[in-house]
């Protein structure tokens, strides 16, 4: 225990140290301090019932009956158990570092302290991430209804914290048992998913019966809620719903019961599973490594790494579908291989190419307060296009894993750029056709063409791919600038440099825009062509620029 | 001396070791060679507790791993394939770690020095381990097995991405401990290495041991002259589909 403590005690020291000794690092880490800070002294500007910020947009809430809140949250915390607790049978949660797996592991000591330790560092983690949690969404929300959080919120906190730790310590230990008793328990598993399974869909026929019976959709929604059997099986995750809105409800007697209940079953499941003597270390081996290359994946925002681990998951091995057929030669074979891969990784991102359009559009369509604003919906595809192109950047980083290959091709680096900046350019204009044909389908007020001006809807259809080109040249130097985004402060700069690269390029063609279309008045036309030019000649700056940056870029990582 | 006798293992329905039997001796060096997925790293996995045997006896110096778990991983050093050290202790930080898990803390500063010195970490040794190499976190992970006095010594594919100074050492390293008397079991595809290195070479394939003995037996058991490499004696044999006789377990 003592060399846990040890191990612990440095790491987190180092960590520190090694924060406030880099500028680099240090200002993201004060930046965040501030941004959470900002939002603790909120909290207790509340709890003095002084004048603070609100979220007016959370008043919304003022409207909704308690008993419809309180059912809500039942169901989000019941869902999110069953999906832990169902996973638990195939995939444990146990995650360890890869350095435990190499160093701790084969140590000699006691795998009940490593478990300790890791289930002690795990609780109190839960308990920050709810806090946090609250302390975001809770503290607005029961400001918007007039609720002093304190000291109920803590109610709220330690509840959530004690069913999270319940449900965890129940999925661990599930998942202990069926790895090493995967023949012989088979059976006891299938009763107790069909257990899982079981009792959601009999609130479902419940809340169904009740809704053909009474006809009220709500009232039947909180029936099914409460149906007996989920009031059995899920009786836990009822009382921390009840708990989590103690704000609201007050605390009575018999939810202070339900607290101590729901933290002496946290208990006993800790005691539990800290007295299994199966080797905790086996199910831990397997999705502690994934986890990593997942993190990893994640931290330097390569998105590609992450589908590629979720295919081999799958055991994925033959590509399957459409494919592109090959073509070009040189940087023309990287635009195939990319448009390729790309195609054959983003599956789910094609399929919100056809049905994010849809949605948006319809939501806008139903909700906009002013109908003849509906004729310059065609400006939404400039947004579009320039929120969807800064993601171009983690497409770089993810295509600079394959640097060492990239520059030794006899390409030159302008090339190599262009080639990724085109197909990054060609999938945007995709998704603008899409986005167009959608919107003159759904909302036949930009369909016609403005007498004077001509069509904005194509106007925008044909200015937004180049308006892409220029932000994706931007997101590919800033990737190229800070291109290690296991560097939390490169992963901040970065993004910040992103941002601001994109929106600077949007400069010259604002300034256009405004200018043709308020002085010279021009058409739609016109003013499209004009920006458009501008934006393909500051894009190919930006793609020499990226080539210039690509041609000195070191991909040595040792 | 290591004992492992009819080691089954499964991960849920895939049986990656199927009934291994075999022992290192003191003062012996034994090479666990095979095709990717033959089962070396679990068979090393398995003999350090960091994954459950589903069948079968391990035992170090006649103590069991089931039984007394803690006692035999203290007579344990491993080295795993491509070595992931804590990235937020110094190098230093590191084998003190290492040595007070084993309790090994008496002489532990005049070891580390040496060991440091030995693998050209000296000037590193206040550094964090993030800043260092994959060579150099190799070298790191060799110390921290050498830095207890362990009885037994498994090193899983331990050459890679060390510079030729950092090899040598490390083959000194082995000899030195094959000479005090501890076993040693070398995981590697290294075969020159494995040659010149081990006494006794065990062949894996698909769980199970293909053949096993001194590189002279090894061409019996592969119908090959004496004058044959262990890289044509390892490709006869683990050529899918050959006529292999398999050599009865010692």
């Amino acid at each position: 225990m003592k060399s846990l403590l040890y191990l612990e005690i440095r790491q987190l020291i180092n960590a520190i140290k090694n924060t406030t000794r880099s500028p680099k690092r240090l200002i993201p880490a004060l930046l965040m301090g501030a941004w959470v800070g900002s939002w603790f002294i909120h909290g207790i500007l509340q709890y003095t019932n002084a004048p603070g910020p609100r979220a007016p947009s959370l008043s919304l809430i003022k409207d909704i009956p308690i008993s419809l809140l309180e059912n809500g949250v039942f169901l989000f915390i019941s869902i999110g158990s069953m999906i832990v607790m169902y996973n638990a049978f195939s995939s444990g949660m146990m995650i360890f570092s890869v350095s435990h797996i190499d160093f701790l592991f084969p140590t000699p000591i006691k795998r009940k302290s490593v478990l300790l330790m890791k289930l002690v560092k795990d609780y109190l983690k839960y308990g920050f991430y709810v806090a946090f949690f609250f302390m975001f969404m809770g503290i607005p929300a029961f400001g918007a209804l007039n609720v002093n959080v304190v000291p109920s919120g803590f109610i709220s906190i330690a509840a959530v914290t004690a069913l999270m730790a319940l449900v965890i310590n129940l999925s661990h230990t599930i998942n202990i048992i069926f790895t090493f008793g995967f023949e012989r328990l088979k059976q006891a598993g299938t009763i107790i998913k069909v257990i899982i399974f079981g009792a959601p869909a009999s609130a479902v026929a419940y809340g169904l019966y009740d809704f053909m019976r009474v006809g009220n959709a709500q009232e039947s929604f909180i029936q099914a809620m409460n149906s007996p059997i989920i009031n059995f099986v899920f009786a836990p995750a009822h009382w921390c719903a009840v708990l989590f809105l103690a704000p609201l409800n007050g605390v009575t007697k018999i939810d202070q019961l339900h607290l101590a209940l729901l933290t002496a079953m946290a208990l006993i499941s800790f005691i539990v599973l800290l007295y299994r003597r199966e080797n905790i270390y086996e199910p831990a081996l397997g999705v502690s490594t994934k986890f990593a290359e997942r993190r990893v994946a994640m931290r330097t925002g390569d998105y590609s790494g992450i589908r590629v681990n979720e295919l081999r998951d799958k055991g994925a091995t033959h590509a399957g579908g459409l494919s592109i057929p090959p073509f070009g030669r040189g940087a023309v074979a990287i635009l195939w291989k990319s448009l390729l891969l790309r195609y054959r990784l983003s599956t789910t991102q094609l399929m919100m190419m056809i049905m994010l359009p849809i949605v948006l559009i319809y939501v806008i369509k139903v909700s906009l307060p002013r109908p003849e604003l509906l004729s310059y919906l065609p400006m939404v595809l400039l947004y579009v296009v320039w929120a969807m192109s800064m993601l171009a950047s983690a497409e770089m980083r993810s295509e600079l894993k394959q640097a060492n290959i990239l520059k030794s091709m006899p390409i030159r680096a302008w090339k190599v750029m262009l080639a990724q900046a085109v197909n990054s350019t060609l999938y945007l204009t995709a998704g603008v056709f899409v986005f167009s044909a959608v919107m003159w389908i759904l909302v036949p007020e930009t369909r016609d063409p403005d007498p004077n001006k001509g069509s904005l809807l194509l106007a925008c259809m044909f200015g937004a791919p180049f308006l892409g080109f220029v932000n994706v040249s931007a997101s590919i130097v800033s990737a190229l600038l800070y291109p290690d985004t296991r560097d939390p402060a490169q992963s901040f700069l970065g993004g910040m440099v992103s941002f601001i690269l994109a929106s600077l390029a949007l400069i010259p063609c604002i300034v256009i825009v405004l200018g043709m279309l308020f002085a010279l008045r021009s058409s739609y036309s016109n003013i499209a062509i004009s920006v458009s030019l501008v934006n393909l000649i500051v894009g190919a700056l930006g793609v020499a620029l990226a080539g210039v940056l690509f041609h000195r870029f070191d991909p040595t990582s040792d | 001396m290591l004992k492992v006798t009819n080691l089954v293992k499964y991960y849920k329905r895939f049986l990656a070791v199927d009934g291994l039997s075999f022992e290192v001796g003191d003062g012996e060096i034994v090479g666990l060679l095979g095709p990717n997925g033959a089962g070396k790293t679990t068979v090393l996995r398995c003999v350090t507790g960091i994954v459950q045997a589903s069948e079968g006896a391990i035992e170090i110096d006649g103590i069991d791993l089931e039984t007394n778990e803690e006692e035999v991983k203290r007579r344990i050093a491993f080295v795993p394939e491509v070595p992931t050290p804590y990235e937020m202790l110094t190098v230093w930080e590191h084998l003190r770690f290492i040595a007070m898990a084993y309790q090994t803390m008496d002489g532990f500063e005049e070891r580390a020095d040496a060991m440091l010195h030995r693998f050209d970490l000296d000037e590193k040794r206040n550094d964090l381990v993030l800043s260092l190499s994959k060579g150099m976190k190799q070298k790191l992970a060799i110390a921290c097995a050498f830095i207890h006095e362990a009885r037994v010594i498994l090193l899983d594919e331990p050459l890679i991405g060390i510079d030729p100074r950092g090899v040598h050492e490390l083959k000194e390293m082995i000899s030195e401990a094959k000479s005090n008397g501890k076993a040693i079991l070398i995981s590697t595809h290294m075969l020159d290495t494995a040659e010149r290195l081990c006494d006794r070479i065990i062949i894996l394939r698909r769980g199970t041991i293909l053949a096993e003995g001194n590189l002279a037996e090894l061409h019996e058991s592969a119908k090959m002259g004496k004058d044959a490499s262990l890289e044509d004696v390892f490709l006869t044999l683990t050529e899918e589909g050959g006529e292999v006789e398999i050599t009865p377990l010692s």
